[in-house]
């Protein structure tokens, strides 16, 4: 007998252990599925409690944005065919803040479910905001690009904040319709470029009698960037102003060797003789050749087509520094922002 | 000239004769096979006035004259040959000096080593006749000719170097060694025409007992320049 509950306990060990791992195997999107096939089979209680275990996934294995928005119609849709329609509007007005641009979808879900969120979405108002992920601007003369889509026609306030709170720049104080344009230039309000550190669009949401009755958070992270400067062009490769004296040296040189040999060298080949001084002749008409020779070579004459060739490359070189050297000069005294923008936040006041 | 004096003078000659015949053939039948290259010929005349002092220990004579060279050189390829032969009348200059005929010719062959450069071996021969006495000369020389182009194919400086280590001569004491230096200038005449060609050249031998002789000379002459059909 004692035996007998030992096994048994052990084999509920194994089942349960089993049964967390293929729980823990399991993702919201998992969950969903089985929820919408049991809201098709009518087995609401089942789908009620498996979208509300969808909806409370975190992390990797949770919904995502437009899941959730999903998730929470067909929460609204079964809590109402439960008749449960507090419940119904909670999980609408819950809809309503995760994507204020939601639509239901006609052919998905019954008639009274579409009526039933479009009265509680008129009923919330909210704002979520789209940007860029990251942009970079010029302070003062550019500006970040936010489009803000509302829920419902009513009022807000925005304004660019620090990241404790406080204010920093007003953006725009009145009704929204379906969407709205906000452009911030990277200033304060008096003026000054903001500097590096985590900032917030802070979007509020009044009701009729001006109370806060939703606030949206973008987060902006904002840092000073530097723009890159060009290299400054090489000198360009000039041609030669001047005819080089290589070939005149080189016809030159054997001349004056043969006319000093011809005078230095019977005195070491015969030494001790009175040598003929006709070879002076010889030496003198070969010495007086090779000079002809090397003038006419014209060494280091100017080369004016080249001359002036290099002064147009020179000129056109000097522009392009002088240009180049000015941009970045330009550039370097340019401050810019790069701005990465983080996930919107809606908070409400009063909770949800 | 008597039959015994135009024997003695004709027979070194002679032997330089069998030379000059011997190293054409052997230098055109070897550039012949290893390449097809066409020969080129020059031939060129030069007269010049030469001066030839003999010292001995206490004893100096002088003789000087004019002596006509005709030259000729087959080149193929990278290899010369060159052939001359002068002769001319050498008067005394000096009391105790005779008068004598000087005859004298050269068999170089030739390497081209750099287009500047040329380098020459090969037998010289040099005949005085004075009265009835005859001194054959005969020497092995090897040398170096450089030439500095002034003018392109215009005109050209050029200087050589010679040396005869060794050598015979009749009647004089023993041969010691021969060396010998010339220069000049080159230019070729309007159009296509031949070179003319103002050089200066002295060489000098040493004869066992210090005795030395000394040869110069300065020339003026022209060289035109053959092609044969290949």
């Amino acid at each position: 007998m004692r035996r007998a509950l030992l096994l048994l306990l052990a084999s509920l060990g194994v089942t349960a252990l089993v049964g967390a791992r293929a729980a823990a195997g399991q993702s919201g999107t998992d969950l969903m599925r089985q929820a919408v096939r049991a809201y098709q089979d009518l087995d609401l209680d089942i789908a009620a409690g498996l979208i509300r275990r969808a909806i409370a996934f975190e992390g990797p294995a949770a919904l995502a944005r437009s899941e959730r928005a999903t998730a929470f119609m067909y929460l609204t849709t079964v809590e109402l065919l439960r008749s449960r329609p507090d419940s119904a509007r909670s999980a609408a007005r819950r809809l309503v803040l995760v994507d204020p641009r939601y639509r239901p979808d006609a052919l998905t879900f019954p008639p009274q479910a579409i009526a039933l969120f479009t009265g509680v979405r008129r009923a919330t108002p909210a704002v979520t905001a789209r940007a860029a992920a990251d942009t970079q601007f010029r302070p003062g003369g550019e500006a970040l690009a936010v489009r803000l889509y509302a829920s419902a026609y009513h009022a807000i306030r925005a304004r660019v904040t620090r990241e404790d709170g406080r204010g920093l720049r007003a953006l725009y104080v009145g009704p929204i319709g379906d969407s709205l344009d906000l452009r911030w230039d990277g200033l304060d309000s008096a003026g000054t470029a903001v500097p590096r550190g985590r900032y917030a669009l802070t979007v509020v949401s009044t009701d009729s009698a001006g109370h806060v009755v939703r606030e949206l958070r973008l987060p902006l992270e904002v840092t000073p960037v530097t723009r890159d400067t060009q290299p400054l062009p090489l000198p360009p490769l000039l041609k030669p102003e001047r005819t080089p004296m290589g070939p005149a040296l080189r016809v030159l040189a054997p001349a004056a060797l043969v006319g000093v040999g011809t005078v230095v060298l019977p005195s070491v080949v015969a030494g001790g003789e009175d040598h003929a001084r006709g070879r002076f002749v010889v030496g003198g008409a070969v010495t007086i050749a090779g000079i002809a020779a090397f003038f006419a070579h014209h060494p280091a004459r100017a080369i004016p087509e080249n001359v002036a060739a290099n002064q147009r490359l020179r000129d056109q070189w000097t522009g392009q520094r002088t240009q180049i050297a000015a941009d970045n000069a330009r550039h370097r005294g340019e401050l810019r922002f790069a701005v990465k923008t983080g996930d919107p936040v809606i908070i409400t006041p009063e909770g949800p | 000239m008597t039959p015994r004096r135009c024997r003695d003078f004709v027979r070194p000659l002679a032997t330089l004769g069998l030379v000059l015949a011997a190293l054409p053939l052997a230098t055109l039948g070897v550039t012949a096979v290893a390449a097809q290259q066409p020969l080129h010929v020059t031939v060129g005349f030069e007269g010049g006035f030469t001066r030839a002092r003999s010292r001995a220990t206490g004893t100096s004579e002088l003789v000087s004259g004019a002596v006509f060279t005709g030259a000729a050189t087959l080149a193929r390829s990278r290899w010369r040959l060159r052939l001359d032969y002068g002769q001319g009348n050498l008067t005394a200059d000096t009391g105790a000096a005779a008068a004598r005929t000087l005859a004298e010719g050269r068999a170089q062959l030739g390497f081209v080593a750099a287009a500047w450069l040329t380098l020459w071996a090969g037998p010289r021969a040099r005949s005085y006749a004075s009265s009835g006495i005859r001194q054959r000369w005969w020497f092995w020389e090897v040398g170096a000719e450089a030439r500095g182009m002034l003018f392109a194919d215009r005109s050209y400086a050029f200087g050589a170097l010679a040396l005869a280590p060794a050598g015979t001569v009749d009647a004089l004491p023993a041969f010691s060694r021969e060396t010998g230096v010339a220069a000049g200038l080159a230019v070729r005449l309007p159009g296509p025409g031949p070179w003319a060609r103002l050089a200066y050249r002295v060489d000098q031998t040493r004869l066992a007992g210090g005795r030395r002789e000394t040869v110069e000379a300065i020339s003026l002459g022209v060289a035109m320049e053959l092609r044969s059909p290949r």
